[in-house]
């Protein structure tokens, strides 16, 4: 070597010294470079990709101590975290061992300048001399956010599978063919509750036991023939715990020719829930159908019994008028020799044929009530409304009851407001709601009673009011008032001897008008029946075609 | 006893009922009216090709001709104006009602309704009004 070359050689190894700094500077992983014997590990130099990765520019990190320079000033680095990390630097430095830390998340700036969140995993790496002293020490960090993800993912992928598989209770078998013996893993262990929980192996006879005794033949064959045929296995089948559970099962292979002979492997996957499930559904199946067939029976039925109905009521109205012409020429008859047709009778016999005559009335007034019921049953009462006073109409209902009222030893008082109250009513049918409920204030009266009849006008609504002095009603019989044919029982039930249609004629009527009947009563009190109309309203006409 | 004035009124009972007939036949006898009697539709347009009563009291509902077709056979308002007719059934069927007074039958009343006097008032209303009585 001449003086040249050597000079040259000088030359370079002093441009190397600058040159070390400088390929530091361009490695390609972020690190800093420290003075391990600074007690502080004074950060001397710092690669560029550190500089650029942790946002972190050399004048703020070189000649610093290296617990001040970021990441270490972030939230993350407690006290006590930075303490234990400066016991793990003096640690490698005293041993000359690297200690690596737990990857971290935190911030990072990308190549795009995006700042984001990586998992950073950070070495110190002790540097030795040639004499072995640590006089300088390496902090590289790595950016493993790609193996943790991947990991994270791999563990997800793994648990999902897991999950997987134990929610669709899939086991995996394969059978030996030569040693006819069947190896299973865990879930199938499971599903033919074998003892153990991990793989086992087992004799195909032995699994074959607990396969239930209908099914075997079939799962046998089935097996048989795949093998010789080398063909697809598919049965399902049920199996008997030991437990004594049944559960259904789908089993699936497909025997593979290998080298040391025949291997036939496959999956079987518990089918008990989804069979139960399906029978579940079956059975809502069965049960809508039986529904719907139920409910159109009882369509028919209720047809029919609508026709039944019709038919009742038919025969009702039928019976009714037919029922009418016997008492009509009993009337005409006796009402010849009452009225003097047919010559002339002693009082005694004028009494005894009045009170046959009476009793003929009251017969065809019963004859017309059970007609009238049965139109407002069908829906074929029909109001012909017109503007009445109610109170003319309550003072003549007085007027013609006057004889009922006296020949049962009472009193009657009215009690009208003085001012004309106009209601729209059909009046034939509105003085029979009246008049039914004012008969049976007459006739549910000890004699000697009082009858009030009291009207009142209250802003768009009135009240007429039928008050006696009468046995009154048991709270427990107030609700059968209005029923059709309910007869309540009383001292004088008997003896009055109504229809049971009186009254539920008189809640239809009213109710047709608008209004409705309130009834207050004390037993041996009396009662008082408040008919509330509308003043002046319109009142439904229902679609029928008759009227009285 | 309702009785009448001395006018020879005529009065047609068309009723199918035997034991009708013969009350109204009876009580109208009583009060000095003459009459003429049939049983259903049919005898009665036999009995008005000789006859031209007053009054015809007529029933709805009877066999062989009812009081409807009977009414669509003699078609009053042509053939009869001066006679009136009382619709007198048993039954209240508004249309019933409301066919026979299109055909010609200006008064009605529900037969269980009239006791012999009451019928006779009727009658003698019917008679003397122009317009018809309810």
């Amino acid at each position: 070597m001449n003086s040249r070359t050597l000079r040259s050689e000088i030359d370079t190894a002093k441009h190397s010294t600058i040159d070390y700094r400088q390929i530091f500077r361009d490695i390609p992983d972020p690190c800093l470079l420290l003075d391990a014997a600074d007690p502080d590990y004074t950060v001397i130099e710092v690669s560029k990709a550190r500089e650029s990765i942790l946002d972190a520019p050399r004048e703020e990190v070189v000649g610093r101590p290296l617990f001040s320079v970021p990441p270490y000033t972030t939230e993350m680095f407690t006290d006590a975290f930075i303490q234990d990390l400066r016991e793990h630097m003096r640690h490698a430095i005293r041993t000359g061992r690297s200690y690596q830390l737990e990857p971290m998340p935190l911030p990072v700036r990308g190549v795009n300048g995006v700042k984001r969140t990586a998992y950073l995993q950070t070495t110190y790496v002790p540097l030795r001399d040639p004499s072995g002293a640590v006089r300088y020490a390496l902090v590289i960090t790595h950016d493993v956010s790609d193996e943790i993800h991947a990991a994270e993912q791999a563990k997800t992928i793994e648990s999902r599978l897991s999950a997987a598989l134990k929610m669709g209770n899939v086991g995996s078998w394969v059978y030996d063919v030569a040693t006819g013996r069947v190896i299973g893993d865990g879930n199938f262990m499971r599903m033919f509750k074998m003892s153990k929980k991990s793989a086992a192996t087992y004799s195909l006879d032995m699994l074959m036991e607990s396969v239930h005794p209908d099914d075997r033949m079939r799962v046998t064959a089935s097996v048989k023939q795949s093998l010789e045929q080398g063909s697809l296995f598919e049965e399902e089948y049920r199996v008997i715990l030991s437990d004594g559970t049944q559960r259904w099962l789908l089993a699936r292979g497909e025997p593979v020719a290998q080298e040391d002979g025949l291997q036939f492997s496959g999956v079987v996957v518990d089918l008990t829930e989804q069979r139960d499930l399906r029978a579940q559904v079956e059975l809502a199946r069965e049960q809508d159908r039986l529904n719907r067939r139920a409910a159109r029976i009882l369509q028919q039925r209720n047809e029919e019994l609508e026709a039944i109905s019709r038919s009742k009521d038919e025969f009702v109205a039928l019976a009714s008028h037919q029922l009418r012409t016997p008492a009509t020429a009993v009337k005409q008859y006796i009402g010849m020799v009452l009225q003097g047709y047919v010559g002339g009778i002693t009082s005694e016999q004028a009494d005894v044929l009045g009170r046959a005559f009476e009793s003929n009335e009251r017969q065809i007034q019963i004859i017309n009530q059970i007609l009238s019921a049965a139109r407002v049953d069908t829906g074929r009462l029909v109001m012909a409304p017109a503007s009445i006073d109610l109170r003319l109409l309550a003072q003549s209902i007085a007027r013609d009851m006057e004889s009922d009222v006296q020949g049962s030893g009472h009193t009657l008082t009215l009690n009208l407001t003085p001012n004309p109250v106009q209601v729209t009513a059909d009046i034939d049918y509105l003085r029979m709601a009246i008049e039914n409920i004012l008969h049976n204030a007459i006739v549910y009266t000890p004699p000697g009673g009082h009858i009030t009849l009291t009207l009142k006008a209250r802003g768009s609504s009135c009240v007429l009011s039928i008050i006696d002095t009468g046995v009154g009603i048991k709270k427990a019989d107030l609700s059968k008032l209005f029923v059709k044919f309910s007869r309540i029982h009383n001292p004088l039930s008997v003896e009055a001897g109504g229809s049971g249609i009186g009254l539920y004629l008189a809640a239809e009527i009213v109710r047709l008008h608008g209004g409705v009947i309130d009834v207050e009563s004390r037993v041996g009190k009396g009662s008082t029946f408040a008919i509330s109309m509308p003043i002046v309203k319109d009142i439904g006409v229902k679609s029928a075609h008759e009227q009285s | 006893m309702v009785n009448m004035s001395d006018k020879n009124l005529q009065v047609l009972i068309v009723e199918d009922e035997q034991l009708l007939n013969e009350a109204y036949a009876r009580v109208l006898t009583a009060a000095n009216i003459a009459l003429l009697r049939a049983y259903n539709g049919k005898e009665a347009l036999e009995l008005l090709k000789e006859n031209k009563p007053d009054i015809i009291l007529l029933d709805l509902r009877m066999p062989v001709m009812d009081g409807i077709e009977f009414l669509k056979r003699l078609n009053p308002k042509e053939n009869c104006p001066e006679t009136k007719i009382i619709v007198f059934s048993n039954y209240d069927d508004q249309r019933e009602i409301d066919e026979a007074f299109s055909l010609g039958a200006m008064h009605y009343m529900l037969k269980a309704w009239a006791t012999p006097d009451e019928l006779v008032k009727l009658i003698r209303e019917v008679d003397n009004a122009s317009q018809p009585v309810s």
